[in-house]
């Protein structure tokens, strides 16, 4: 086993240059009363894009808590589990027949509980598979879930979060009813390598995060994405050929530890509610499987549910989907469509952001904007007007790799950084980029294609 | 309808913003730039050269330019986007506004839109369209009308020729010599040995009419103050590249005084002190809004300083050892679009290099 320093000693401190915070209204800064116990709760497949799900239950089956429901189809003790007792009321299917979501009418029964064996690696790798929240760790290269076959070569447990509105990772940890220590030994116990907790450098870290031990502490400043694991993997310890890391959200390193601790799925936490349009921004405990629109209150016509943030999250229909295993943040976001500007080319456009300067927004700074969906602007060829230089922090020459990625050669792109980056590291080159270009879905296209050809990875 | 969709999705932005919204998965929220306000940009900054012009040819003068440049290199981009069926890109917004502003004002109009036709078509559409190119279009369209009529633009190349129209306005602006006589460039280029400097003066050309545009040239070039006007707000809003202007200013310098050192007493413009080089012929506008362009220049920033200072070299070499043609900054910067994939290449095998080196 790795034997990282005593206590948690500052070891490095890292400045993020180039990047840029979206000034948005709608901070998570409030705690919003608690959500009631939910009646009808789901166990959705729409968070985990990529992997496929085979259902374990059929419909009017009673299930108790914490039992699987779906497994996944490349490892099959992945699993998704019910977080209450009850009754399956039905089951969504999606494309292909896939299971989208399962819906579980609460009732009596038992709570499925497991004695977790610590001291056995694959005894513990395997039953943490099985809690259901396995998906909570993600890999690089290729950021999604982790596989399970091979240990990782480092980890890396991210304390802070940068992206606009996003929950607070310092304040989940703090009100979750985790066990952040213990968390943090089963992952010491399932990798045996370095582990790196980064956190937000000047402010006051919750005890539970300062106290942290069996890692190294790095502290990152700076504009996003100062707070991504792409970053942060860049700065720390970059990836080599054939290595593999893990990424886990501190908050989740204490879900795990909750796990650990009683040998149950955890079915509280806290979340955060944000975005310009949320009646109530704020942190919110809700219950596993809750249904989305029930946490987020009304929404109005023409406002987007976001499940994530305005940089990597997805859009949710608030009443059919459900609290997923890996939401930390639900955002509330204008969509905007059909709001157009006569001679929009033409206006200063004063009431909104550009990172550009383009319009004349930068004229008042430190303004929150009520910004919406719209792309404002038509799709292009590519262009580089440096602007993808001054939000990128890591060395990566954005168009010369999406060439290569369209191009299908995979070489030189894997040489150009590709396995460095997911979609997240690229967000706001999209954000800025006044050709529209959707880099996420290519970098996506990209490993997509690397792990066709390479295999898991 | 939907064959003249590229049509009517450029008619319908222009009048009101696009109607799109974010995909579902990925950034919702974008900034509000886009190229039509990129290209705006471009424009408003090139509005004081264009003031410029307009000040001195007269609306006249430079309205048909104008209109002639637009209403062609539009209508030839309209009928290659109606037939691939792909939206129209606003760069042609930026590359009608340069094409008026580099050639002769005396030009006839039907040469002016066969090089347009010629640059659109040639230079841009055959690459793809807008983002594809290799060569800047606007140059493309000055090097075609140079190499396609040189009866009309040879020698003393973009030189008003005698008066034949009274210019009563004008003349009582510009030297009744400089409206007949040769640039200050085709001056220093035609003086004996060493004597560069004071052929120009000579010829009255003082430090403070080369800065404000007190000579021949083309209507952009003239007045330096009005283009560095133009590259505060090109870089300001971070459209333009302020590596570029400034390694191609300084290639310029340097090797103008290499090449003066050398070779103290050669004849013509050898012999030139090295800022009458930035302030002489249209090296200056051509590196703030052309060598600039962000599809024909390197994109690594390695590869911009390499691009610039070329740019300004080859401008002082092709200035000094092509006595035919003593303007230079096009056909560098076009000589260095030819060769900025191939820097980007070089720059990028580097990277890879020192990243392999790197993580072992």
């Amino acid at each position: 086993l790795w034997s990282p320093p005593e206590g948690a000693a500052v070891i490095r401190s890292h400045r993020i240059m180039r990047g840029f915070d979206l000034p948005l209204q709608g901070a998570p800064t409030r705690v919003l009363p608690p959500c009631a116990e939910p009646e009808l709760v789901g166990v959705t497949t729409e968070d985990h894009a990529g992997t496929r799900w085979t259902l374990l239950v059929r419909e009017h089956e009673t299930v108790t808590a914490g039992q699987p429901v779906l497994a996944n189809r490349g490892y099959r003790d992945i699993v998704l589990v019910s977080p209450v007792a009850g009754r399956v009321r039905s089951v969504i299917y999606g494309e292909r027949r896939s299971p989208v979501c399962v819906e579980i009418e609460r009732g009596d029964g038992p709570t499925h509980a497991v004695l977790v064996p610590m001291s056995d690696r694959d005894g513990l790798a395997t039953a943490l598979q099985k809690s259901g929240l396995w998906p909570l760790l993600r890999q690089r290269p290729l950021g999604r879930m982790a596989r399970p076959d091979r240990s990782p070569d480092a980890i890396f447990i991210n304390g802070m979060d940068t992206e606009p509105l996003a929950a607070d990772p310092a304040v989940l940890v703090q009100t979750a009813d985790g066990d952040l220590p213990a968390g943090l030994e089963v992952l010491r116990r399932l990798s045996g390598g370095p582990m790196y907790l980064t956190l937000r450098a000047g402010v006051r870290h919750p005890s539970a995060l300062a106290s942290a031990r069996h890692v190294e502490v790095h502290e990152f400043s700076g504009p996003h994405p100062s707070g991504l694991p792409g970053t942060h993997i860049d700065r720390i310890r970059p990836l080599r050929e054939g290595e593999l890391y893990w990424t886990v959200r501190a908050q989740d390193v204490a879900r795990i530890g909750a796990w650990a601790a009683s040998g149950r799925f955890p079915v509280h936490r806290t979340i955060a509610v944000s975005g310009p349009a949320a009646f109530a921004a704020g942190y919110r405990r809700v219950h596993e499987g809750a249904r989305i629109g029930d946490v987020v209150g009304k929404v109005a016509r023409g406002v987007r549910v976001i499940e994530g943030t305005v940089l990597g999250g997805a859009v949710r229909a608030p009443e059919t989907a459900f609290v997923g295993v890996t939401t930390h943040t639900l955002t509330l976001l204008s969509d905007g469509a059909g709001r157009r500007v006569p001679l929009g080319w033409l206006l200063p456009r004063l009431d909104r952001f550009s990172m550009a300067r383009a319009s004349l927004g930068w004229l008042r700074p430190r303004r929150a904007y009520d910004a919406d969906a719209r792309l404002h602007g038509g799709v292009r060829a590519m262009i580089d007007f440096g602007l993808f230089a001054k939000v990128m922090p890591l060395e990566l020459h954005l168009p010369s790799l999406i060439r290569a990625i369209e191009a299908g050669d995979l070489d030189e792109a894997v040489a150009l950084g590709l396995l460095d980056v997911t979609e997240e590291d690229v967000a706001l080159c999209t954000v800025v980029d006044p050709c529209k270009v959707e880099f996420g879905a290519l970098i996506r296209r990209g490993l997509d294609l690397y792990a066709a050809e390479h295999g898991a990875a | 309808m939907s064959r003249l969709a590229p049509l009517t999705e450029a008619l319908d932005t222009f009048a009101r913003t696009p109607d799109a919204t974010a995909p579902a998965c990925g950034p919702h929220v974008r900034d509000v730039n886009d190229l039509k306000r990129a290209m705006v940009v471009v424009i408003i900054a090139l509005l004081p050269c264009l003031s410029y012009a307009i000040y001195t040819h007269g609306f006249t003068r430079m309205l048909p330019i104008l209109a002639v440049s637009y209403g062609v290199g539009l209508g030839v981009e309209a009928v290659f986007a109606l037939a691939r069926r792909k939206p129209i890109s606003e760069g042609y917004l930026v590359t009608g506004l340069l094409i008026a502003l580099i050639v002769p004002v005396t030009i006839p109009l039907w040469q002016l839109a066969t090089g347009v036709a010629f640059a659109v078509i040639f230079a841009k559409e055959v690459f793809g369209g807008t983002g594809k190119n290799i060569f800047n279009p606007a140059l493309v369209c000055r090097a075609f009308l140079f190499f396609a009529y040189p009866a009309h633009m040879s020698g003393d190349v973009w030189v008003e020729p005698p008066p034949a129209t009274a210019q009563t306005t004008q003349s009582a602006h510009l030297e009744v010599d400089a409206i007949s006589g040769a640039t200050p460039l085709a001056i220093a280029a035609s003086a004996g040995p060493g004597a560069a400097d004071s052929a120009v003066e000579a010829a009255g050309y003082s430090a403070r009419a080369l800065l404000t545009g007190d000579m021949p040239g083309t209507p952009g070039e003239g007045h330096k103050l009005a283009i560095l006007l133009g590259a505060v707000i090109l870089i300001g809003a971070g459209v333009a590249s302020l590596r570029i202007m400034i390694a191609g200013a300084i290639g310029l310098l340097a090797t103008a005084f290499i090449v003066g050192h050398a070779m103290p007493d050669a004849t013509g413009v050898a012999a030139l002190a090295p800022w009458r080089h930035l302030v002489m012929g249209g090296f200056l506008f051509a590196l703030v809004f052309m060598a600039t362009d962000p599809v024909t220049s390197p994109e690594t920033t390695a590869g911009k300083w390499v691009f610039g200072l070329a740019c300004g070299a080859l401008t002082v070499l092709v200035r000094v050892f092509n006595p035919a043609y003593p303007e230079g900054a096009m056909l560098a910067i076009l000589l260095m679009n030819a060769f900025s994939p191939a820097i980007d290449r070089a720059v990028l095998a580097l990277h890879i290099r020192r990243r392999r080196s790197h993580r072992g």
